[in-house]
C-alpha cells in the first residue's frame, strides 16, 4: 500500500493507493476516498473500433449496450431490479463496466461487476431490442447539428480507418450483428489478460482489493495482440466540406489528425492547448478573441491533447456562429494557429497556464469514478506510481520555446480539414 | 425538486449532476447558518477530507423578476458580471481563478442567479473579494455591453438549433399565460436586441445587494475564521432594503392546450407539462417519488412499458420541475422513426393513467426511495454538489434549506395511495399542455 501526501500544484492531498497483480495476469488497483460513504468499481478492457471485425462496425458499442442485459445468473430485468433495489448505478460501455453503490453495499457492487463482465449471455431478445434502439439513436443523433458536423469532420480526418466511423456504427452494420458476434467478441477481448480493475471508495484499500480478488482470481484467458491499422496520409492542402442545413447558426470544425497520449510532446502541447483554445472561461487566445472581443459566438474552443489516447486523437477548433461570420471565425482560428507556431507565448501566459494546470488537477480527482479513471490511465499508459508527484514538474518544465516548437510541429494551418454545417 | 436543472450558464457547461447515514456518515452534514447585519444569509458546511472549497453566491433574481420589455436581462447581466468591476477589470476574474487553479461559472434560472468558485482552501477567500466587488461595482461598460449582447444572441440561436429547447420553450410559454415564467430565461430576441445599458444598470441596482443573496461555502474551512473573512468583505456591502417584488400568479388552466412545431430533423419529440406546486411543499417530495418511479432506471414504468416493452420510444422521461411559484411536471419522449406521434402520446398517457389508478407496488416504492436517498450520498463526493443542493433549496423553498433536513423523513412517510391521489389531482387533461416537435416535412 502506498500512502502519499502529494502536492498537486501547491494543493496537498493525501492519497492512499494500492496495487495487486494476480497470478492470472490481472492488475487490481484501489484508492481510499473518505468524503462520501460510496464506492465505485470499474473493469476496463483495451477495446475500441480497431478491434471490430470487417463489416461489424458498432460491435464494441453494442457490447456496451448488452453487457448488462442478462448474465448467467440474472435476466436483464432481474439485474436491473437488483442494482436499482440497492439504489446503485451500473453503466456499461464499449470498453467495460462501472458500478457505483453506497459503501455498505460494496459486496453486491463487486458481485454485479464480476457477473456483468465475466458472464454476460447476450440474450437474443435483448440484443434485438438494443439493435433497434441503437438504429433509432443513430437517427436521433442526426438531429443534432453539432454532432453531424463533428462526425463529418472525423470522417474527413480518419477516412476509411475505423476511427473515421461513428462508434455506434451505421444502420446496416448494426442490423447485421448477431448473438454469435457478441459472444465471440466478448470471449476474445474481455479476458483477464486484457482487463484492469479499479476500486475507489470509503474502505481500506486492502479490503477493496480483497473484494475484487475474490471475484476475479479464477478468471482466465488472454487476448490477441492489440490490432494496429494504418492511418491515411495527412492532406497536402486544405480540404473543405459544406453540409447544407436550415439552421440559425453555422457549425464549424477545423483541424486534422492529432497526437497519441504517449507522444513525447504531450505536456508541451497540453500547455499550448490552454494558451490557444482550451483554457477555462475566456482565458485562452481563441475564446478571448472570437467570443470576448468579437462577439462571434457562445461556444468556441480548440485543442489537441484532450482526445489523445492510445490512438491519435484530433486537433480540432470548433465554433457555432451566425451565418455570414464563418470566414471571420475561420480566419481567427488560422491566425491564432499561425501565431502560436511562430511567436513564443509571453512568460505571463506560460506561468498562468502552468499554475492552472498544476493547481486545478485536484478537482479531477474529486469523484470516486473520476479518481478510478485517473488510476486506470496511469496504469494503461505506464505513467508510474509516482505520476501524481511528477506531474507538476512535467508541466512546469515546459518553456515558451517548447510551446512554439511543438505547435509548429503539430499544428498545420496550411493543410487542414474544414467542415461547415448550416444554411 | 431534485430533477430538472436547466438554467442557462455564462458558458457551456457539462451536464450538472446534482442525504440519515451510511458507513457512519449522515445524509447531510451540519450547516452553520448566520444572517449578517446587512441581510446576507451565510451557510457553511465543513468538509475537511480534501483541502478545497466550493463558494456559491445565490441572488434571488431571475427571469421571473423581469418586466415586459426587459426579458433576458437577468441572464445577460450574469454574463456582464465577468466583464469588469471597479477592482477587477475585464478578463481578470477568469484569469485570477485560473492562476489559482480553480474554476468558476454562473447560471441563471427563472428564480435565481448563482455564481460559483471552486478553489483550494488556502485561497478561497479571494472569491469573497471578487463577489464583494461585483455585488455593487460591476461596470457594465457600454462597449462590452454591445459586444456581449452579440454573444447572448449567439447563445439564443444555438438553442434554436437544438432539437429539444424550442419545444420546451413553446410548452412553457403556453403553460404560463400571465406569470413571468411565460418568457424565456434568455429573453425574447427583439427585446434583447433593443436592451439598453442603462436599463441593465437600473436592474442591477434594484436586484444585487447582500439582502437579496445567500452565500454557501462548503469545504475545508473553519466557521470562525470563515465568518471573520466574510464580515470583512461581503459583510461591508450596504443593504438595499428593496424586497423582491410580487409577480402575477398564474390562474388555473381551463382546458388542454396543444401546439406543434416544425423542426428540420428526422424524429418526432413530445413534451407535456402539467401545473403543479412550489419547491419544498410535501407534494414536491411526492412528485420526486413519482418521477423516479415513472422514469428513473431500467425498472421504471416508462422504460419497461415504452422502451423495453412496446419499443416505441428512444427515450421517455419525467421531470418534476418545481419552482418558487408553482412549477411543472414534465413528460418528454422521443419516438422511434417508425412510431406515429399519436401512438406514442396515447401510450404515454396510458402508462400515466395505469400508474395513477394502481399506484406503485411495495417493492417499486422501496426501490425509488432508496434511489433518491442514495443520490444524497453520491452528492457528498464533491463539495460543489453539496453547495449546489443547499443553495437551490435555500432560494427556492419557502422555509429555505430546512427543507433538506426534513426531506428524508418526509420521503419515507409517503405511501402509494398518497402518490396516486396527488398525481390524480395534477394530471388532469384540463391542466396540461401538449407540445410536439415534428419533422418539417411531416408538418407541411
Amino acid at each position: 500500500m502506498t500512502v502519499r501526501d502529494t502536492n498537486v500544484g501547491d494543493t496537498k492531498i493525501r492519497l492512499e493507493t494500492e496495487k495487486r497483480e494476480l497470478p492470472n495476469g490481472l492488475t487490481l488497483l484501489a484508492a481510499r476516498k473518505s468524503s462520501a460513504p460510496t464506492v465505485a468499481m470499474t473493469c476496463s478492457f483495451e477495446l475500441n473500433r480497431l478491434h471490430e471485425p470487417e463489416g461489424k462496425a458498432g460491435l464494441a458499442h453494442m457490447l456496451g449496450q448488452t453487457l448488462d442485459e442478462g448474465t448467467a445468473k440474472h435476466s436483464s430485468e432481474d439485474l436491473a431490479e437488483l442494482v436499482e433495489g440497492y439504489g446503485g448505478h451500473l453503466s456499461a460501455g464499449g470498453n467495460g463496466a462501472t458500478v457505483q453503490f453506497a459503501v455498505e453495499d460494496v459486496d453486491v457492487a463487486a458481485d454485479i461487476l464480476a457477473e456483468v463482465v465475466r458472464t454476460p449471455t447476450f440474450p437474443e431478445k435483448e440484443l434485438k431490442r438494443a439493435q433497434d434502439l441503437t438504429i433509432a439513436e443513430i437517427q436521433s443523433d442526426l438531429d443534432e447539428p453539432r454532432t453531424v458536423a463533428s462526425l463529418a469532420f472525423r470522417k474527413m480526418v480518419y477516412g476509411d480507418h475505423p476511427f473515421g466511423r461513428p462508434a455506434k456504427g451505421d444502420a446496416e452494420s448494426v442490423s447485421s450483428l448477431c448473438r454469435e458476434d457478441l459472444i465471440g467478441f466478448h470471449r476474445t477481448w474481455c479476458t483477464a489478460g486484457n482487463a484492469v480493475l479499479v476500486a475507489v471508495g470509503d474502505l481500506e484499500t486492502a479490503r477493496l482489493l480483497d473484494l475484487l480478488e475474490h471475484r476475479f482470481h479464477d478468471w482466465q484467458g488472454t487476448s490477441p495482440a492489440y490490432p494496429e491499422k494504418p492511418y491515411p496520409t495527412d492532406p497536402s492542402e486544405s480540404v473543405a466540406q459544406h453540409i447544407q442545413q436550415d439552421k440559425s447558426q453555422v457549425q464549424i470544425f477545423l483541424g486534422h489528425r492529432g497526437i497519441r497520449r504517449m507522444d513525447p510532446d504531450f505536456y508541451k502541447l497540453r500547455v499550448m492547448d490552454h494558451i490557444l483554445g482550451s483554457g477555462p472561461g475566456f482565458t485562452s487566445r481563441i475564446a478571448r478573441k472570437l467570443r470576448d472581443e468579437q462577439g462571434l459566438c457562445y461556444a468556441v474552443g480548440a485543442g489537441i491533447t484532450g482526445s489523445a489516447g492510445r490512438e491519435p486523437g484530433l486537433f480540432s477548433a470548433y465554433i457555432g456562429t451566425s451565418p455570414g461570420q464563418e470566414q471571420q471565425a475561420i480566419d481567427g482560428f488560422l491566425a491564432e494557429m499561425k501565431r502560436i507556431r511562430e511567436e513564443p507565448c509571453t512568460q505571463q501566459e506560460l506561468e498562468d497556464v502552468q499554475a492552472y494546470l498544476t493547481g486545478s488537477f485536484v478537482w479531477s480527482l474529486e469523484r470516486n469514478a473520476s479518481l478510478a479513471g485517473f488510476l486506470l490511465r496511469v496504469e494503461r499508459f505506464g505513467l508510474g506510481e509516482d505520476y501524481l508527484d511528477r506531474l507538476p514538474e512535467l508541466i512546469r518544465a515546459v518553456t515558451a520555446q517548447d510551446v512554439m516548437e511543438s505547435a509548429h510541429k503539430h499544428l498545420h494551418p496550411d493543410a487542414y480539414y474544414l467542415v461547415t454545417l448550416g444554411p | 425538486m431534485l430533477s430538472l436543472i436547466r438554467p442557462l450558464g455564462a458558458r457551456p457547461l457539462p451536464g450538472l449532476e446534482i442525504a440519515n447515514s451510511a458507513g457512519g456518515k449522515p445524509l447531510l452534514r451540519d450547516v452553520h447558518h448566520e444572517v449578517l447585519d446587512n441581510g446576507l444569509r451565510v451557510f457553511l458546511i465543513e468538509s475537511h477530507e480534501v483541502p478545497v472549497v466550493s463558494h456559491w453566491i445565490w441572488y434571488t433574481v431571475g427571469s421571473r423578476d423581469e418586466r415586459s420589455g426587459e426579458t433576458g436581462l437577468s441572464h445577460f447581466l450574469e454574463h456582464m458580471m465577468f466583464k469588469g468591476t471597479a477592482d477587477f477589470p475585464k478578463g481578470s476574474i477568469d484569469a485570477a481563478t485560473a492562476r489559482m487553479g480553480g474554476h468558476n461559472n454562473a447560471m441563471t434560472s427563472q428564480d435565481y442567479t448563482a455564481y460559483y468558485f471552486n478553489l483550494a482552501s488556502d485561497r478561497w477567500a479571494e472569491a469573497l473579494k471578487i463577489e464583494a466587488s461585483r455585488m455593487t461595482g460591476c461596470l457594465l461598460d457600454p462597449t462590452e455591453f454591445e459586444s456581449e449582447k452579440k454573444v447572448v444572441i449567439e447563445e439564443l440561436q444555438m438553442g434554436e438549433d437544438e432539437p429539444w429547447r424550442p419545444l420546451w420553450q413553446a410548452v412553457e410559454s403556453a403553460s404560463y399565460r400571465i406569470h413571468p415564467y411565460h418568457h424565456p430565461i434568455i429573453g425574447w430576441r427583439e427585446e434583447l436586441e433593443r436592451l439598453e445599458r442603462d436599463t441593465m444598470m437600473d436592474y442591477y441596482r434594484r436586484h444585487y445587494a447582500p439582502d437579496r443573496a445567500s452565500l454557501i461555502v462548503v469545504g475545508d474551512v473553519s466557521p470562525g475564521m470563515a465568518m471573520d473573512q466574510i464580515r470583512e468583505t461581503l459583510g461591508k456591502v450596504p443593504s438595499s432594503g428593496v424586497a423582491r417584488a410580487q409577480v402575477l400568479q398564474e390562474e388555473e388552466q381551463q382546458g388542454e392546450q396543444r401546439l406543434e412545431l416544425a423542426f428540420p430533423g428526422q424524429l418526432a419529440r413530445c413534451a407535456m407539462a402539467w401545473h403543479t406546486c412550489r419547491t419544498g411543499e410535501r407534494n414536491d417530495t411526492v412528485l420526486d417519488l413519482a418521477s423516479t418511479l415513472l422514469s428513473s432506471g431500467k425498472t421504471s414504468r416508462f422504460y419497461r412499458g415504452l422502451i423495453q416493452g412496446r419499443e416505441i420510444a428512444t427515450l421517455a422521461d419525467v421531470y418534476n420541475e418545481t419552482r418558487l411559484d408553482p412549477g411543472l411536471f414534465w413528460v418528454i419522449a422521443e419516438g422511434k422513426p417508425e412510431t406515429k406521434p399519436e401512438v406514442l402520446e396515447a401510450a404515454l398517457l396510458e402508462e400515466l393513467d395505469r400508474f395513477v389508478a394502481d399506484g406503485p407496488s411495495e417493492e417499486e416504492l422501496a426501490r425509488a426511495k432508496k434511489q433518491i436517498l442514495n443520490s444524497f450520498f453520491f452528492s457528498l463526493e464533491t463539495v460543489s454538489s453539496q453547495a449546489q443542493r443547499l443553495g437551490s433549496a435555500e432560494v427556492l423553498a419557502a422555509d429555505g434549506y430546512k427543507v433538506l433536513e426534513r426531506y428524508p423523513e418526509e420521503l419515507r412517510s409517503i405511501q402509494g395511495p398518497e402518490i396516486c391521489e396527488v398525481l390524480a389531482s395534477y394530471l388532469r387533461k384540463s391542466n396540461r399542455t401538449v407540445g410536439w416537435s415534428l419533422p418539417k416535412e411531416a408538418t407541411q
